[in-house]
């Protein structure tokens, strides 16, 4: 991993969405969020749903326009690329979606899905080439190459999952994006990909950028990790450390209300959760956006939002108490 | 568990769809008891038929689907057999049900007060109106809805996904039932809330002394919320046993291969998540011997083509597998030590 050089570089990213209807209403989905991705590494983004995490997505892969910020790939900006220009970075990063049967058209068969990430780039002009590549890509994710001409509805969850990694590799990324990539799958099944996901990783040195909302989950296949609440990065670390120190009292809140899978330690620790529920993001809280549950909220945090600070080497924590 | 305190029993029950494709055999056999006051849960990963299990007791299936054999005892009534008239008074009134979703199983046109009025009015005989809007409000109340004097005249939209599962709790509870069905209630919401709607049917459970069937695909949701764990696969009951002994003695490789596929925040992030691999098997045409053997890394000739007979652990754990018989060969066999202290007649758990 080469430290000194970011791959992704996402700076004060701001994300509003016009209210249909309502004139100068805005929905707050992503406020002024920082984070870099290295060569190499796997960056989770963690939050609860709204809490603006695929807005961040979808804002680096340029699939919406940022309102304010920059977001830089492989050194180049690319914020306000137009179509042309758009299409040569996308050859460098590609995504998948949460929904594996929404994602994938149901008409089109497996051949022509793989082949489409390279009719967009220009890469089709040899035949025989891009069927040779499709047939590979299969094997790649453990599919039987012969299944080429058959069509979605064939395949299983996690089969077409591995479909839509498949498609997304097909242009040789450096940046993949998985946006709650394994969300919908079964448990057993989610360890298949995941596993897949890291063996890429090693052997074609792929960047990740993992959301989910499973904490669990992305501390393990993570590098480092990145909380979100209400279209804020409230605390960015290394995983272990999330787990071992967490320093936000909503990142505390978060690890806390995860179910553990050990009767005897549900038994013992009858810990309370979170109270309340996420503010709307039309209309955010003054301060820090977490003040209305956090249970050491003063004064100072209804008023000011606190500015990302650096606790300790590496961790970054945006709260006053801190 | 003794059989005097059941308050449902569930023999040998198979239920099938009759679709385009043919016959799809859902649920194969499957028989357990749930006990008084107790949290059964039922986990599975999709297409195990463990709603489908839920959904038979009180007979809320789509139109192609069939019973084909099996009793569902409830107050020594079958609830397989009851004419349609009786079976309703029980639904919703002393057996509830508490779905997933709450946007679709709640009215989006009626306001959640009158909702919850309406099925109290329903099961409750000679009840006023009055009385009706008391209770409602009380439910509301119950269920730590804030402010539920104006939550009462809500519509679903208006309340967050959190608030609409406390509303469909509130309803499911509306009629002091003896048994609740709760099938994947927290599956949609966020952790945090989910977390909230679990200590709050903890906290049910405990005052309103139920017996709730938990259906949920999570493994850490049943360790912290129930007392016994059903495992389903394929439409058969491959282990069942106390959340204790099914978390820390599992004893079947479907169980222990789901526990290996979850990462724990105490694990070291070295080590590597061991899927199951392969999938699901096809219930259009399940395979007849154990549904699992062909994703089981111990799997012998034996599995292909008979179905495991259950084998008793302990009082309360037992499990569907070959390789748990006193005479399984104790090569690649996992539970080749258990089977030994078994025979000298050891209990499992030391």
């Amino acid at each position: 991993m080469d430290k000194t050089k970011p791959l992704v570089q996402v700076e004060h990213l701001k994300m509003h969405f016009p209210v249909p209807g309502r004139r100068g209403v805005y929905v707050h989905a992503v406020e002024d969020v920082s984070f870099e991705i290295n060569e190499g590494e796997t960056f989770g983004l963690v939050g609860e749903s709204g809490c603006g995490k695929s807005t961040v997505a979808r804002a680096v892969i340029r699939l919406y326009e940022p309102t304010d910020g920059r977001i830089l790939l492989d050194g180049e900006d690319i914020t306000h690329l137009k179509q042309k220009q758009l299409k040569d970075a996308r050859r460098k990063m590609q995504m998948v979606f949460q929904d594996p049967y929404s994602s994938l058209n149901g008409r089109m068969p497996v051949h022509e899905i793989l082949a489409e990430p390279l009719v967009a780039a220009g890469l089709d002009k040899n035949p025989e080439e891009v069927a040779q590549k499709c047939r590979d890509a299969l094997k790649m994710v453990n599919l039987s190459p012969d299944s080429i001409h058959r069509y979605p509805h064939e395949f299983s969850g996690g089969q077409r999952q591995r479909i839509c990694i498949a498609r997304a590799l097909m242009v040789n990324p450096r940046f993949l994006i998985c946006d709650e990539a394994i969300s919908a799958l079964d448990v057993s099944i989610q360890a298949q990909i995941i596993n897949m996901l890291g063996d890429f990783q090693k052997e074609r040195g792929l960047t990740y950028l993992f959301i989910a909302h499973d904490l669990s989950m992305v501390r393990y296949v993570s590098h480092r990790v990145g909380v979100m609440y209400l279209g804020h990065l409230m605390e960015v670390c290394e995983s272990e450390e999330i787990y071992k120190n967490p320093l936000h009292p909503y990142t505390r809140g978060l690890l806390a209300s995860i179910p553990v899978p050990d009767p005897r330690y549900a038994a013992s620790h009858e810990s309370a959760s979170l109270e309340g529920e996420v503010p709307s993001p039309v209309n955010p809280p003054s301060g820090c956006p977490f003040h209305t549950r956090c249970p050491y909220a003063k004064d100072l945090c209804r008023q000011q939002n606190p500015q990302m600070k650096e606790a300790s080497p590496g961790h970054f924590v945006k709260c006053h108490l801190y | 568990m003794n059989n005097g305190d059941s308050v449902l029993q569930v023999e040998n029950l198979k239920t099938s769809f009759r679709t385009k494709a043919g016959i799809v055999q859902a649920v194969r056999g499957v028989s357990f008891e749930l006990n008084k006051g107790e949290v059964l849960g039922i986990v599975g990963e999709s297409g195990c038929g463990k709603s489908v299990t839920a959904m038979s007791v009180l007979r809320v299936l789509p139109e192609n689907a069939r019973h084909d054999t099996g009793r569902i005892l409830y107050m020594g009534k079958d609830l397989l057999t009851l004419p349609k008239k009786e079976l309703r008074k029980i639904r919703g009134g002393e057996i509830s049900m508490i779905f997933q979703d709450p946007m679709t199983s709640l009215s989006p046109l009626m306001k959640i007060g009158r909702q919850i009025e309406e099925a109290i009015l329903q099961n409750t005989q000679g009840i006023s109106k009055q009385d009706a809007r008391k209770k409602s409000l009380d439910m509301l109340k119950k269920v730590h809805i804030p402010d539920p004097e104006s939550r009462y005249n809500c519509y679903p939209h208006e309340l967050s996904g959190g608030m609409r599962q406390r509303v469909m709790i509130a309803m499911a509870l509306s009629c002091n039932p003896r048994v609740v069905i709760a099938d994947e209630p927290t599956t949609a919401l966020d952790v945090t809330i989910q977390k909230q709607i679990l200590l709050l049917l903890k906290e049910m459970c405990r005052s309103m002394d139920l017996s709730v069937i938990f259906i949920t695909h999570d493994l850490g949701v049943v360790a912290e919320l129930c007392d016994r764990v059903i495992v389903l696969y394929g439409g058969l009951i491959m282990e069942e046993g106390t959340a204790v002994e099914l978390f820390e003695h599992p004893s079947h490789p479907y169980t222990m291969g789901l526990l290996d596929s979850i990462p724990r925040l105490d694990q070291d992030k070295g080590e590597k998540l061991m899927p199951i691999p392969g999938s699901p098997p096809d219930l259009l045409a399940p395979p007849d011997g154990c549904p699992f053997y062909a994703r089981c890394k111990y799997a012998r000739r034996i599995c292909i083509h008979e179905k495991p007979d259950v084998i008793t652990l302990t009082e309360s754990h037992s499990s569907f597998c070959h390789l748990l018989r006193e005479d399984a060969p104790k090569n690649n066999n996992p539970f080749a030590d258990i089977t030994k202290s078994r025979e000298r007649g050891e209990p499992e758990n030391g």
